[in-house]
């Protein structure tokens, strides 16, 4: 579509297509927007302590919250449907180095804390 | 890409004409998933900590706002029953009758009069299996010190056991424990009640349709906004972490809950001792592995899956059947005892 638009000639396409073809583009643009709202409360957010499950929590929502490991806190941040560790009891603070993050996990071994960012197949288990 | 200028005039209003007929089409698309969403509703997720557990609830609905608003009153609502029913808080309406076990009734809520006459008609269920009156037992053990209590102070505690001796005035609202020392503990049907409760305000605040997952007590209405089912993972007894699954199901306006020897245990000279206490004997039952229990209530399914593995695969099926509920019993060495009848549910 860019790519036309480069090579439009001002006599062959009138204003009206010049119109037609911003619309096309809002309207692709704004679709994407839709989707990715519709579809962002199925990503989550585990965390995981010493091997439990401490919560699942949407990446919707901005949160700080604060997990106990066996070193002592590991406050972790909620943001912008990114994660990142604010601080951490560990001694190398490599996970509060490794800052935000979209996609994966963080994981701080010394205090056993997990965080993983995933689209769950089920809405929630029982057991 | 051809260069539109190098297209001869005679065939510019052709490209002019696809390209309004492209837009046009593009154009009906997206009004038409705007409006299937739109008539589907948004979904909304909260989650927070309550009940001494996660909470979360999922809501679909044509506002967001409604949404929202309706999720925080059912927050606010579970506190308030969390108030009422919490075993470990001195100001609790519970530690008011514990405290007054043997000395005199005492006037009650609606809400405790309703989860303690559940309790009991569960209790009469399952000949016992269940019982919330196994608070003193229940005191005895620490599953985090991994200690085993003294046989000794099991039997004592034992004596004071039993929900027949709840006595229960509805007229007056009043409830007696008859022994003095009885506890009631309602540890194994709060969380359910809870559901019910929970999807009973939603439902009341127009909501379209609801999962509420109070740790794995869970309770469904209604379906997704893309028209799909509510999916329920059913967690592996002996699986390597929490989203081990071992099965799943599509949940339809019901509730379904597990209870397993895996939630909270230790394991001392080769022998695994977890929370589901024996209300009979005191000690954890002898089943292993985790039941699943589906009905149409939370406070059932909460219940009625400790009570069933008190009972043991055979009799807690049995008694399953009887009830025409639906369970799934998978023992530690993955030997599934169940019912028969859990329509969608996909083994791993």
């Amino acid at each position: 579509m860019i790519l036309m638009a480069s090579g439009l000639n001002r006599k062959a396409f009138s204003i009206f297509d010049g119109v037609l073809i911003s619309s096309l583009l809002i309207i692709s643009i704004s679709g994407f927007v839709f989707m990715d709202r519709f579809l962002s409360d199925s990503d989550s957010v585990r965390v995981e302590v010493e091997g439990r499950l401490h919560g699942v929590y949407p990446i919707s929502e901005n949160r700080l919250l604060t997990v106990h490991g066996p070193l002592g806190d590991t406050v972790i941040e909620i943001k912008n449907r990114s994660v990142r560790v604010v601080s951490s009891a560990c001694p190398n603070k490599l996970c509060v180095h490794q800052g935000f993050i979209k996609r994966g996990s963080i994981i701080c071994l010394p205090n056993r804390v997990v965080i993983t960012i995933g689209v769950s197949s089920v809405d929630a288990i029982t057991g | 890409m051809i260069g539109l200028r190098k297209i001869k005039p005679a065939n510019r209003d052709n490209v002019r004409r696809q390209l309004y007929l492209a837009a046009g089409l593009l154009l009906c698309l997206f009004i038409f998933s705007i409006l299937t969403s739109c008539e589907r509703g948004h979904l909304l997720r909260k989650t927070t900590i309550l009940m001494d557990t996660i909470v979360t609830i999922t809501v679909v609905s044509d506002s967001r706002l409604a949404a929202e608003e309706a999720i925080e009153h059912v927050f606010k609502e579970l506190k308030r029953l969390e108030d009422s029913f919490n075993f470990y808080s001195e100001e609790s309406e519970l530690s008011m009758i514990n405290r007054n076990a043997g000395i005199r009734p005492v006037k009650v809520s609606e809400d405790m009069m309703d989860i303690l006459k559940k309790a009991i008609y569960v209790s009469q269920l399952t000949g016992g299996a269940f019982d919330i009156t196994t608070g003193p037992i229940t005191r005895l053990w620490d599953f985090h010190k991994k200690d085993i209590p003294d046989e000794r102070k099991i039997r004592e505690a034992l004596r004071l056991v039993g929900y027949k001796n709840i006595i229960i005035n509805e007229r007056n609202s009043t409830v007696f424990l008859k022994k003095k020392g009885m506890l009631i503990d309602l540890g194994g049907i709060a969380k359910g009640y809870g559901a019910d409760r929970a999807i009973e305000i939603l439902k009341a605040k127009g909501m379209k349709a609801a999962l509420v997952a109070i740790a794995g007590d869970i309770r469904a209405y209604g379906f997704k906004n893309n028209g799909s089912p509510w999916i329920i993972g059913i967690r592996a007894p002996r699986g390597k972490g929490d989203d081990d699954l071992i099965a799943t199901l599509p949940l339809k306006d019901s509730a379904i809950s597990t209870s397993g020897d895996y939630e909270r245990f230790f394991i001392k000279d080769g022998k695994r001792y977890h929370h589901i206490l024996n209300p009979v004997t005191g000690y954890p039952a002898d089943s292993t592995g985790g039941v699943s229990v589906i009905a149409d209530a939370g406070y059932l399914t909460d219940s009625l899956a400790t009570g069933v593995f008190v009972l043991g695969p055979e009799k807690g099926i049995d008694l399953l059947r009887k009830l025409n509920l639906k369970g799934l019993f998978i023992t530690e060495d993955g030997k599934r005892f169940s019912t028969g009848d859990i329509n969608g549910i996909r083994f791993k």
